[in-house]
Order: C-alpha cells, then sequence, then structure tokens
C-alpha cells in the first residue's frame, strides 16, 4: 500500500489544486491529464516489473493490472471531457475526477477489508457529486437514486465487516485467509458473512434485481462521466471487491462443489445477464441502451467471479479490462453522438455513419466486441467465462449466456440501423463530425480493442496463462 | 459500568439536542459531542480502533462538513422551529425507556457485558495505531474528506451553470 499510495496522494493533490484553479478555462484539464498520465505510465511500469511475482489480494501484479484499467480509463475520460464537459466549472469538475481516481486506486491498493470500506465511500460520494454535477432535476434524481441504494450497500458492507471482525479477529486479506483455512469445516457463519457482504456489492455493482439506479445514473450523468461510470467506478466499486469475496468463498467452501452462496451469486449474474440483454432490446435511447447492456455484461463478470475456478477467474478478470474499454468507448460514442445532434434518442434520426463516419466506425467496433465477436477483445473473454462454465458442468447457464451474447448483437444492430445506417435523415443535414479531441480517445479504445483481439495469444502467454497456473 | 451509564446518557442528551436544537449550527456541535462521548466510550471499553475512527471521522470530518453546509445553505431559525416539531415526541419516550432499563437494568447489563481484553496490545498510543496500523485508513479519510468539501461546494456552493 505505502508503494501504491503515490496513486493515491497525488491525484488528491491535484485535485486540491484544481479547486483553486475554479475560474481558468485550460489549466484543471491539463493539470489532471498530466497526472493522470504520469499515473498510467507507472502503474504500467509496476505491472511489468511485479510479473511473475505471486498473485494475491491487494498485492502486486492483481492490482497493478487494476490500477492500469483505472488510469487508462480515468485518462481517456479527462481528456474527452476537455472537449466535452460543457461547463464554467472546470477547476471542480476535474478536481473531483481526480478524487474519484484516487478513490478507486485506494480500493484496489487496500490489504484490508475496512481500508477498502473507506475507499469505497470516497468513490460512492465523489460519483454522487459527478452525477448530480450540472444540477439538472433528472440528474439530480439520478444522484440521490445512486446515494440512497449505495448507502444501504455501505451499511451492510459495514456490518459484514463488523461481524467478521468479530468472527475472525482480522480484517486483513493476508489475515482473513488464514484463519479461514484454519476454521474450515465451520463454513456456515462465514457463508452468511461474505453472502451479505456480496450483496452489499451487488447493489454497487448494479446488478438485477438492484440495477434501478443504473440506467437513471447513466443517462442523466454527462457523457465522459456515464463513460467513467460503467467503464470503471462500477467495475472498481462493485465487480472487483465481489472477485475478491468470490475467492474468499471459495475458499472457506473448498471450490464450487459446496459453495451454495456462490452458487446464489451465479444465478444473480445469469439473471443480470438475461434481464440486462432483454431489457435494452426495449429502449429507444443510445445511453440508457448501454446502461443495461452494462447490466448485462456486469453478469457475466459476475458469474464467472463466483464460479472461482482458475478459467474462470481469468475469464472475469479479462472480461474486465475488456468491458472498461469498450463501454468507455460506446460512452464516448454517444457523447459524440449527443454533442453533434443534441440527442442520444435512436429513433430521431437515420444514416449517422455519412455525417460522422468515425464515431460510426468506432461505435461499430464497441458493439461488435461487447456481443463477442471475434476478433475483437470481448470474444476471448466471453469464450473464458462460457468455457469455463461449461468445464464446471453449469451447461445450462453456459447456453443461457452465450445465446444472451446472441441478444446482444441483436439490439446492437438494431440500434445500427436506427440511427448510423441507412441514407441520412433530413433532421442532421447539418450535422459534422466531432473534433480531433473528441475523436482521439475513440482512435485509442478502438485499438486497444483491436489488438487485444488479434494478439490474443501474446496477452494468453504472458499474462493469463501465469494467473491460471498460480490459482491452480 | 457506572461511568458507562453516565457516558450513555449525557450521549442521549446531546442527540437529543442535536435533533431539537434551534440552529443547524449547534445541531453540528451537538453531533460532534455525541461522537466524542461515544469515542469514549469505545476508548474505555477497550476498543481503541473504534475509538480513534469514531473520533476523526465522525467528530471531525462529519462536523466539518455539516458546519459549513449550514453555513452555506444559511437556513433560519423558522426553518429549525418547523422541523423540530417532528420530533417533540422524543423527550417523553426517551423518559419512559429510561425508567424500563432502571427497572430491568440487571438483565441488560449481562446482555452489555464489556470484554476485558484489549483489542491492542496495552502498550500502543492512539499515535501509534493511527499511524502504524491504520495508516491507509488515514488516507482513505484525507481523500473523504476532499470529496465531502468538494461535495459540499458543487452542490451547494457553486450552483448550476445554467
Amino acid at each position: 500500500m505505502l508503494l501504491n499510495g503515490i496513486f493515491v496522494i497525488i491525484p488528491v493533490i491535484g485535485a486540491v489544486i484544481c479547486a483553486f484553479l475554479n475560474k481558468q478555462k485550460q489549466a484543471p484539464g491539463l493539470l489532471a491529464n498530466i497526472i493522470l498520465l504520469f499515473g498510467f505510465l507507472i502503474s504500467l511500469h509496476i505491472f511489468f516489473m511485479s510479473l511473475g511475482q505471486e498473485w494475491f489480494f491487494g498485492e502486486d501484479v492483481l492490482s497493478a493490472f487494476m490500477l492500469i484499467m483505472i488510469y487508462m480509463v480515468a485518462l481517456a475520460v479527462a481528456f474527452f471531457a476537455v472537449f466535452a464537459a460543457s461547463t464554467k466549472r472546470r477547476g471542480s469538475y476535474f478536481a473531483i475526477l481526480l478524487v474519484i481516481t484516487a478513490g478507486m486506486a485506494g480500493v484496489v491498493c487496500s490489504q484490508d477489508l475496512f481500508t477498502l470500506y473507506v475507499f469505497l465511500e470516497v468513490v460512492a460520494v465523489a460519483s454522487f457529486v459527478l452525477i448530480a454535477f450540472y444540477n439538472r432535476e433528472k440528474s439530480t434524481e439520478g444522484a440521490i437514486r445512486y446515494f440512497y441504494l449505495s448507502s444501504i450497500a455501505s451499511a451492510f458492507i459495514l456490518f459484514a465487516i463488523s461481524l467478521l471482525l468479530l468472527y475472525t479477529g482480522d480484517t486483513t486479506y493476508e489475515g482473513l485467509v488464514k484463519t479461514i483455512l484454519q476454521t474450515q469445516g465451520n463454513s456456515a457463519p462465514l457463508n452468511i458473512i461474505l453472502g451479505t457482504l456480496a450483496v452489499a456489492l451487488m447493489i454497487k455493482t448494479g446488478l438485477f434485481p438492484f440495477h434501478s439506479w443504473t440506467p437513471d445514473a447513466y443517462e442523466s450523468a454527462s457523457s465522459p462521466i456515464s463513460a467513467l461510470l460503467a467503464g470503471i467506478v462500477t467495475k472498481v466499486a462493485g465487480t472487483y471487491a465481489l472477485v475478491l469475496v468470490c475467492m474468499l468463498l471459495s475458499i472457506v467452501n473448498f471450490g464450487i462443489e459446496h459453495n451454495t452462496v456462490g452458487k446464489a451469486i451465479m444465478w444473480f449474474g445469469l439473471g443480470s445477464i438475461v434481464f440486462g440483454a432483454l431489457a435494452a432490446q426495449e429502449q429507444k435511447d443510445f445511453k440508457r441502451m448501454l446502461a443495461y447492456s452494462s447490466i448485462s455484461q456486469m453478469g457475466y463478470i459476475t458469474i464467472a467471479a463466483a464460479l472461482a475456478t482458475p478459467l474462470a477467474m481469468a475469464g472475469a478478470l479479462f472480461h474486465i479490462f475488456n468491458h472498461a474499454t469498450f463501454k468507455t468507448l460506446l460512452f464516448f460514442c454517444a457523447g459524440n453522438v449527443k454533442k453533434a445532434t443534441g440527442t442520444t434518442a435512436i429513433n430521431e434520426m437515420r444514416g449517422l455513419q455519412e455525417k460522422m463516419p468515425y464515431t460510426s466506425a468506432t461505435a461499430t467496433i464497441g458493439m461488435l466486441a461487447t456481443a463477442g465477436l471475434p476478433p475483437f477483445s470481448g470474444f476471448w473473454s466471453k469464450l473464458f467465462i462460457i468455457a469455463a462454465l461449461w468445464q464446471a458442468g453449469f451447461i445450462g447457464m453456459s447456453v443461457t449466456a452465450l445465446f444472451a451474447s446472441v441478444l446482444t448483437l441483436a439490439y446492437f444492430l438494431k440500434l445500427q440501423r436506427g440511427m448510423f445506417f441507412g441514407s441520412a435523415s433530413k433532421n442532421i443535414a447539418n450535422v459534422k463530425e466531432q473534433g480531433m479531441g473528441f475523436l482521439i480517445p475513440c482512435f485509442a479504445l478502438a485499438f486497444i480493442i483491436i489488438a487485444v483481439g488479434i494478439y490474443f495469444p501474446f496477452i494468453y502467454n504472458n499474462f493469463l496463462s501465469p494467473f491460471i497456473k498460480v490459482l491452480q | 459500568m457506572t461511568l458507562h451509564f453516565f457516558l450513555v446518557i449525557c450521549m442521549i442528551i446531546c442527540a437529543l439536542a442535536a435533533v431539537m436544537a434551534k440552529r443547524m449550527i449547534h445541531s453540528a456541535i451537538f453531533l460532534a459531542l455525541v461522537s466524542v462521548l461515544l469515542a469514549t466510550i469505545m476508548f474505555s471499553a477497550y476498543a481503541p480502533w473504534a475509538g480513534v475512527f469514531e473520533l476523526s471521522v465522525c467528530a471531525g470530518l462529519i462536523t466539518v462538513l455539516f458546519a459549513s453546509t449550514a453555513s452555506m445553505i444559511g437556513r433560519g431559525e423558522s426553518y429549525a422551529k418547523r422541523e423540530r416539531k417532528k420530533f417533540l415526541f422524543l423527550p417523553p419516550v426517551l423518559i419512559v425507556f429510561g425508567v424500563l432499563v432502571w427497572l430491568f437494568g440487571g438483565q441488560i447489563t449481562q446482555v452489555f457485558q464489556i470484554s476485558q481484553t484489549p483489542a491492542v496490545p496495552a502498550f500502543m498510543t492512539v499515535g501509534d495505531v493511527m499511524w502504524n496500523l491504520r495508516l491507509p485508513d488515514l488516507l482513505g479519510q484525507l481523500c473523504l474528506f476532499v470529496a465531502g468539501v468538494m461535495a459540499v461546494r458543487v452542490i451547494l456552493g457553486e450552483g448550476s451553470d445554467e
């Protein structure tokens, strides 16, 4: 944590400076981008330096991997926001962006459940402010709904941590694992405690049936913020912590065979996959469709994390990375469309491809990757998850997850046909493609999606295979 | 045990004053006092970690946030009066509760037996706990403080762009 503390301290110092530069137009954005670029490069360095070391909660490779994702998405969002954020209060805007980055870095660097809880609260407060930033009726409603549900989740987390402290006498990950290994055979209390923790984290993730805050929050927030929330915040504040809990559950129950709580979480994951995919079909707004798509994709990660076999865990972590890239890209595209046309309603325009070719092309890459089509990155992580389910004997779940992927393709094709394809409608006659400031983050993320998909053997041999071996 | 009961009674009175105070700034101060008293109880019950966090987060951070919010939104006494009416039932309810505790106190104290085993070694001071054992949490609190101040500033202080 001390080494990784720089990932928390530097953004916080930057946030304080940004807050004092509220009247400046360029300086806050520039400072935020420099800090985030610095953090991204350092996290890359730490990741490659720590390859080959033992994977463990909150240490070394796993936290470095998560730090790369956090700083990559935050940097892309900060760069996009320099052009897309229409506010006079740019100092405050970028200050909160840096605070939430610091909070997320704290979550993945912590080696103790209580520290994790404190940083989850930082992320919750900063998310609330970002959603409500423009003080519009809808965004305030979305923010309040998020805050209420997040508060309930926080109460559950604190309650579970208190019980865990009473039962095991420790809240550090290392201490918990040691105590769990010593007390195996009496798993009922630990299952109840970890189950409570899992429910709280499912609320934070926005899984079905705890999803009610996500569509409102994503739709009402500005596009850079929606991208940040869907791209990384829910991953770190919900899914990453849920992966840790699922790992502990797996240790408590010697794998999946006797893991009733793990199986229950898997059903929640499957419910999210199916519900998100079906609900997305009915949406008439680009951002709302992306919100339901996120609920569905979170389901894939959850089902794999709860299965907790080495292959499933690798799939879950890989899908966290992939979803962070393609969902951030899609929200940027939605932001470009909104900026150019003033709306994200799907049926109000046609043929945007003619007017906005780059946005359309990158959106298509993001959509195909989300649907899990080869050779894009999403194909490989979904393949891992479905193969892991099949291998563990959950054939019904595996087939359902596969069919839900087809549903994903269906609603995105519907979106493409309704918004981008065909001849341009009259109401978009004066629409123009956005400038390079808006497009550079889209190109960068699209490049990552394609590169990860094409160079998958390299990624498998160097990152995923060592991880699977350690877990085995 | 007598000291604990005294502290608990003081805490309840401060909590009552916090919800019924005429001015919001007084409410914030009473709330801070509740946290200080709770932290004292935690220290005397051999739970210095919990005491330290209660003191630093609730008595420190939350009070600053409440006080700054109260001064920013600047709501007057009339608003407080209208709100206070909702809580007029609280003092009689608490008196009845107190009588019940006095009558059945013996059985209740058995339930709330305070552990005599210290959670941390006796030679560790509050400073040791904060700076050596829970340093990452302090960092988290610092972030939480900055996030809270930004929340007050953005939502209540700056208004909307429109």
